[in-house]
């Protein structure tokens, strides 16, 4: 497949204040791309620059290979549908998405197929309050492909729906731009969307790319921390390395008055380190069934949410969540004693962060 | 102690009917949750009986006592809303026992109360903070401080955690359970998420239309829905298909949906040859390369779709024309697409075709 987008050691700064700092990557045809981090990322900034209403300040964008850094919007080929998508209160849902080429003089074909593709062409001639958020949602969409543009730039398309309707309507949409072979930049502070709608994730972290890669990938290795942290609620157990046992790390860990033995999966360039166990690696039994990396534990919370029940339980001096995928009664109840499993293959284990745990933990 | 009570209670906003006919029951010490769709009348229920508004008919009772002609203040109600509250130009301390004084306490027993208040929802480090200089989960946690300060029993919330991030807020519903429970408050929360309710409640009333569509405890709901539309509304996406009952023998019934003939317990509600729906969830679905070796409810199928979610991957799989969608743990040998495997149902739950049709009857907007 080739290279339909690239963007090219980009940078830009608003006064002081660094919004993207040196940020490269390709997206081949067809790729879905999801911008995930926290507010003032650069996620905005990042789609602005690549639909050509911002300029950097260094570096550039080609597309189908043709620089087109000096060229305006309407050159580029590239539809941009911005956060809060405003539809026209008073014109019809036809009005709506065939506004666009209609003012540009150009033949309505797309906005028919726009409109058919998104399954609202029955619903041509209602107003937008007439329909459902989901549905206005859906026109918004038909207005930016109606355009007609191989590359779709989506700011938080989903941010105003429920929860529900944001799971059913992500997949329509992926469906959707799929069928139409269409290259996606979806900008979202979601990790759950970032996750299971992406061919690529890419993490910004105060303008500057964390990590790009598969949604598996960046979830299963975690670059960093930051990472880590912003892509599932974890574990953080602090501890200092003690030494390396046949690929084994072992390390004392004070909130569990205890040593635990890691997995090595790299070279760790510090004594002080954090380590990290996802919810859903952390095991629970009622005796424990090895005799290491095992504590006894009190329940103290449990959350049923269905498909997935949470359990907090205290160890020692720290509380270790555990998510079990088991869809029915909770197994464990509060005030249970349990003894907690950490997996010495699922752990990851990070240098302590320089800035500290609280900023480096920070996700708003 | 506050138990809650409505009888047959009605409210109508000019021509749209809010609630018709809600009947209730919220025990004492209980941590309810009201949610429905927008538009469903969880608003109003919270304001009837807040005492905000009154209703149109019924009865609305608190503690067995009749407070249909109960103004606001004299219910003894606290109420936090989404929208946090606080005198900006007062610390912490100061916001919280002014409830206590306004009522007229001494100033012994409002210090006595915000202290203890302040201890035990973790806030004593932050007395003399301004609202400002807090975060807004912080803000929000001084809220309910200030609404239980003035001796409130029963608190009402209405959508405590909209304006919070998730993160932040996932944090703020565990701590908010244990302390109303430490505390023996009875609690009405109202929320549109209803992954929040599941986590929070002892007991949840869904509500739609202005009804009451089911009432019950979080994994009631889940494993028992008794609508289409509480299967939908409850635990997530799940698989919507269309069948008809091909028969009822033995304690089993038959049906089949498109090339999927399904066997389910009989519970006695439909007959051969009736149009129905099976809902049947993603987490309940097993894929496998090879052949389970229980016979029932298993299908040869093709992966469309796999989806990565983290802790566990969302998979489309093809059983002739029907599409399912399930939930499987995250495994070490991921399933490609246009694989062959073996479709196991585990649980699926059928209803009667419900008369406005499938898709009216489980719309939510």
């Amino acid at each position: 497949m080739t290279v339909k987008l690239q963007v090219d050691s980009v940078s830009k700064s608003y006064g002081s204040i660094k919004a993207l700092e040196n940020v490269s990557f390709k997206l081949r045809e067809g790729e879905y791309l999801c911008v995930l981090g926290p507010t003032g990322a650069g996620k905005t900034t990042l789609l602005k620059i690549i639909a050509g209403l911002l300029a950097p300040d260094t570096g550039r964008i080609f597309i189908d290979g043709v620089d087109v850094t000096g060229q305006p919007p309407e050159a580029r080929n590239v539809s941009y549908m911005p956060q809060g998508y405003a539809l026209f209160p008073h014109m019809t849902v036809w009005e709506n998405v065939a506004y666009g080429a209609w003012i540009k003089g150009l033949p309505v074909k797309k906005a028919e197929e726009a409109l058919k593709t998104v399954g609202l062409y029955h619903r041509r001639d209602s107003l937008p309050h007439e329909l459902s958020g989901g549905q206005q949602q859906r026109v918004a969409l038909a207005r930016a492909l109606a355009a007609g543009s191989e590359i779709l730039l989506l700011d938080e398309p989903l941010s105003a729906l429920d929860a529900l309707l944001n799971i059913e309507l992500r997949y329509e949409l992926k469906e959707m731009v799929k069928n139409l072979g269409l290259t996606v930049i979806h900008v979202t502070h979601n990790t759950e969307v970032a996750l299971s709608v992406a061919d690529k994730t890419l993490i910004l972290r105060k303008g500057v790319v964390e990590q790009v890669g598969r949604p598996d990938e960046v979830y299963l290795t975690p670059s960093s921390l930051f990472v880590a942290n912003f892509l599932s609620e974890i574990n953080i157990l602090e501890g200092v390395l003690r030494g390396i046992r046949q690929r084994f790390l072992m390390i004392d860990v004070g909130a569990l008055d205890s040593t635990i033995y890691v997995f090595s999966q790299g070279f760790i360039d510090s004594w002080h380190v954090v380590v990290v166990y996802r919810p859903e690696d952390v095991i629970l039994s009622r005796t424990p069934f090895s005799d290491r990396n095992v504590f006894q534990g009190r329940v103290e919370t449990v959350e049923f949410l269905g498909f997935l029940t949470r359990f907090f339980v205290k160890v020692g001096e720290t509380v270790i969540r555990v998510d079990r995928w088991e869809g029915k009664e909770p197994e464990f109840n509060e005030g249970d004693t349990v003894y907690v499993h950490l997996p010495p293959f699922r752990g990851l284990v990070y240098p302590y962060p320089k800035a500290g745990l609280i900023k480096e933990l920070a996700v708003e | 102690m506050p138990t809650v009570e409505l009888k047959n209670v009605s409210k109508k906003y000019g021509e749209i009917t809010a609630l018709s006919g809600v009947s209730l029951r919220i025990e004492d010490g209980e941590y309810a949750c009201i949610i429905g769709p927008s538009g469903s009348g969880k608003s109003t229920l919270l304001k009837l009986i807040a005492g905000v508004i009154q209703p149109d008919s019924g009865e609305i009772y608190i503690d067995g006592r009749l407070v249909n002609d109960l103004s606001v203040r004299r219910r003894n109600i606290g109420i936090v809303m989404q929208d946090i509250l606080l005198f900006p130009h007062m610390n912490l301390w100061d916001n919280v026992t002014y409830g206590p004084l306004v009522k007229t306490a001494s100033y012994r027993r409002a210090e006595s109360t915000g202290m203890r208040i302040l201890v035990e929802m973790g806030l004593t480090l932050r007395r003399d903070a301004l609202p400002s200089e807090l975060s807004r989960g912080m803000q929000q946690k001084v809220a309910i401080a200030r609404a239980l300060a003035a001796g409130a029993r029963l608190l009402l919330l209405d959508e405590p955690f909209g304006s919070i991030d998730p993160r932040a807020s996932k944090n703020l519903r565990v701590e908010l359970r244990k302390l109303v429970k430490d505390l023996g408050l009875t609690v009405i929360h109202v929320t549109h998420n209803q992954e929040e309710a599941m986590s929070v409640a002892d007991k949840i009333i869904v509500l739609r239309k202005g009804r009451v569509e089911q009432v019950g405890t979080p994994v009631e709901l889940y494993m028992k829905p008794k609508t289409p539309f509480i299967a939908r509304f409850i635990g997530g996406e799940t698989n919507f298909l269309e069948a008809n009952v091909t028969s009822v023998e033995k304690g089993y019934v038959h049906v089949q949906a498109r090339e999927m003939e399904v066997q389910l317990p009989y519970r006695g509600s439909v007959t051969k040859g009736e149009r129905v729906v099976l809902t049947i969830r993603p987490e309940y679905i097993t894929i496998s390369p090879f052949k389970p070796e229980s016979g029932e409810n298993v299908f040869e199928g093709t992966i469309e779709r796999v989806y990565f979610l983290g802790p566990f991957l969302r998979i489309i799989v093809k059983v002739g024309g029907v599409r399912l969608i399930a939930k499987v743990p995250r495994m070490a040998v991921q399933p490609k697409v246009g694989n062959k495997v073996y479709v196991k149902i585990l649980m699926a739950h059928l209803f009667n075709y419900p008369e406005e049709g499938l898709e009216k009857a489980i719309a939510y907007e």
